[in-house]
């Protein structure tokens, strides 16, 4: 992205004027949530909605996959495929862990802990599930690209080492980028142990970087929530970045909550519905479509949008009729000035004609006129 | 013809643009291929082209030069295919990026404006970051105005067609009001058919930068003035960085405030004759 065009979206995101794709999610009486955790409308007409059913721990819930509602602007859609994880899975799942290897990391043993729940969420992959691994210190290092190799991704993360400053934002920019060519459900998992001090980027670019196809980003924290120095956390706005992007953020206090935190990531990941439906209204109009989730029978339920594309709107028919008649109206007003002016003469408006006297020539036209003549011989 | 009129034929014939770039994209749509970016790619560079070839013209209507209308309007119309090509799917990236609605349209037409005012400041007289400074924000504008009448007229397809003509005179008033309001120089024609017109001078200003002549023939000066006794080349402006030197380059003379000149400087308010025409040099600093 150009730096003019960027800057010019970040300040309208700042006037807080950007309105990204809200997820809203309604609890249900048991304390199970309905959440939309991705909309993938690059195959338009035909969309597919991501959905998570959780309790009121986080933990996944089984449910009948007929018993999700998707409606489309208030209509029901008929699903065309159904995807779960007790019915041949919601599909391939790729996930970009992007890892904190900032100097403090190397304090209280927060790298090895990191290092452990990397692993732990890579042993719980699925055949035709992809992981990749991005860390970040100052700079962004693209460590091991996706893959479904779980030995590769094991001894790349065994080699990861600490040091330098904190730039969380410049390195989620960059694992959304990693991930813009991939279809299905896409995910970023963070973990972090202190503020953003370098980055170039910020939290708004990295929810406006989430595109069209879209994935979520969560994010675990690592720090102490309760310094206000340096070293510690941002949670607020770690919280705000991951709700924008339809992810969830928990702090971890030691390596065996942050490794269960990634187990627990990994599961509500896996255990997601995939209800792909065509969309009634086929144009590229530009418009927004609000979606709904609900659970049949509850009241849980959970609204996003999306919108089919469309800056220039594109409409059902064409009519040379209206071509005609505006082109007509566009022509009159071309030649109204030309018409005014001759109305304008034709009321008795004068109109000089013939060369420019000067008051020189005026006065003397035959030395002016006998002055050129000899410069011209 | 002032720079009021000019104002307003850029605007017309800018909304002239944008109908014919609206039936264009009626008669294509957007779904006939699999990818959207890939058919607003095409899309975007027709429409580029309608409104970049009507803005084009424009300055040579006003001038009465039909050489100038045609090689501007071809050159406006290629760059302006390039700007389409690559400012539609662009702006389709942000209007997404930002959710749509007022703002999603206005980013993503201020785009397109932006490029289809590069075009026209590449070949107008004034400097290029003026046709992208008033493209921008007439694009920016245009968006608001289609959102706005699309929202407003329950009817897609005149929502579209009013709004796509009010993007493209926006557009091109615009560009032109920039260029009028941050001009540092101009000539403006006192006398004969082309009274009241004027000639943005700016680009020229820079030192060593392009001369610019007056004369008489389209094909051999880039200020036409249609007199029969105005020679071809009748005389070269030069810029200095802050002043014009005129240059007579006529058998018959160029004369400032009543006086025949071979070089001088130009000052503020200085008139030029030239045959049967009078310029009035104006400069604003």
């Amino acid at each position: 992205m150009r730096p003019i065009i960027r800057w010019i979206l970040c300040g309208a995101l700042a006037a807080g004027l950007v309105i990204p794709s809200t997820i809203e999610t309604h609890a249900q009486a048991d304390g199970s949530q309905v959440k939309i955790t991705q909309v993938d409308n690059s195959q338009f007409p035909q969309v597919t909605v991501h959905v998570s059913v959780t309790d009121a721990a986080g933990e996944p819930v089984a449910v009948d996959p007929a018993s999700i509602q998707i409606a489309e602007n208030g209509q029901v859609m008929r699903p065309t495929n159904v995807g779960s994880a007790g019915k041949g899975g919601a599909g391939a799942l790729s996930t970009m862990l992007v890892m904190d290897i900032s100097g403090s990391m190397d304090k209280n043993g927060k790298i090895d802990g990191a290092k452990e729940a990397a692993r732990a969420y890579v042993n719980q992959m699925r055949p035709g599930d992809q992981t990749g691994l991005m860390v970040y210190n100052t700079k962004t290092h693209y460590v091991q690209p996706l893959t479904s190799d779980t030995g590769v991704l094991r001894e790349a993360i065994a080699a990861i080492k600490t040091g330098g400053n904190t730039s969380m934002y410049d390195a989620l920019i960059a694992a959304e980028e990693a991930l813009a060519g991939v279809s299905g459900r896409k995910a970023i998992i963070a973990v972090t142990d202190g503020l953003d001090n370098h980055s170039s980027h910020s939290a708004d670019d990295v929810t406006a970087g989430i595109g069209p196809g879209g994935l979520t980003i969560s994010a675990v924290g690592l720090g102490d929530a309760t310094s206000k120095s340096q070293v510690g956390l941002n949670e607020a706005g770690l919280k705000d970045l991951t709700k924008a992007a339809g992810g969830a953020y928990s702090f971890a206090g030691d390596s065996q909550s942050l490794s269960a935190l990634f187990q627990l990531f990994g599961r509500t990941l896996q255990n997601e519905y995939a209800i792909t439906y065509t969309s009634p209204a086929t144009l590229h109009d530009g418009v927004n479509r609000g979606l709904t989730a609900a659970l049949i029978g509850s009241p849980s339920a959970a609204r996003s949008t999306y919108n089919p594309g469309g800056v220039l709107p594109e409409v059902v028919n064409q009519s040379w009729l209206l071509f005609g008649v505006i082109l007509l109206a566009l022509f009159a007003l071309l030649l109204a000035p030309a018409a005014w002016a001759l109305g304008s003469r034709g009321l008795g408006k004068t109109r000089r004609k013939g060369r420019i006297k000067l008051l020189e020539e005026a006065a003397q036209p035959s030395a002016s006129l006998a002055r050129d003549r000899i410069k011209l011989k | 013809m002032n720079r009021s009129i000019r104002t307003y034929f850029y605007a017309v014939l800018g909304g002239i643009g944008g109908l014919i770039g609206w039936q264009v994209s009626n008669l294509l749509g957007l779904s006939f291929g699999p990818n959207l970016y890939a058919t607003e790619a095409l899309v975007g560079a027709l429409v580029g082209s309608c409104v970049g070839l009507c803005i084009g013209i424009t300055e040579g209507l006003m001038t009465r030069n039909v050489v100038q209308a045609a090689r501007s309007g071809a050159i406006s119309a290629l760059l302006g295919l390039a700007a389409g090509a690559v400012g539609l799917p662009v702006s389709e990236f942000f209007f997404q990026t930002v959710g749509a609605g007022y703002l999603g349209r206005a980013l993503g037409w201020a785009l397109f404006g932006a490029l289809i005012g590069l075009a026209q400041g590449i070949f107008g007289k004034s400097q290029v970051w003026k046709g992208i400074l008033g493209g921008f924000i007439g694009g920016a504008i245009g968006g608001l105005l289609l959102e706005a009448v699309r929202s407003f007229l329950q009817d897609p397809l005149s929502g579209k067609a009013f709004g796509l003509v009010l993007l493209g005179a926006s557009v091109g008033a615009f560009i032109s009001l920039v260029e009028v309001a941050l001009g540092r120089a101009w000539l403006e024609v006192t006398s004969g058919k082309l009274k009241g017109t004027e000639f943005i001078l700016d680009k020229f200003i820079r030192a060593k930068g392009p001369a610019i002549l007056i004369g008489s023939s389209a094909l051999k000066s880039e200020i036409v003035l249609p007199d029969p006794d105005i020679a071809p080349q009748h005389a070269m402006l030069t810029g200095d960085g802050s002043q014009f030197t005129v240059k007579d380059m006529s058998l018959t003379g160029t004369f400032i405030n009543n006086r025949r000149i071979q070089t001088t400087r130009l000052g503020n308010g200085q008139r030029i004759r030239m045959g049967n025409t009078e310029l009035i040099y104006h400069e604003k600093r």
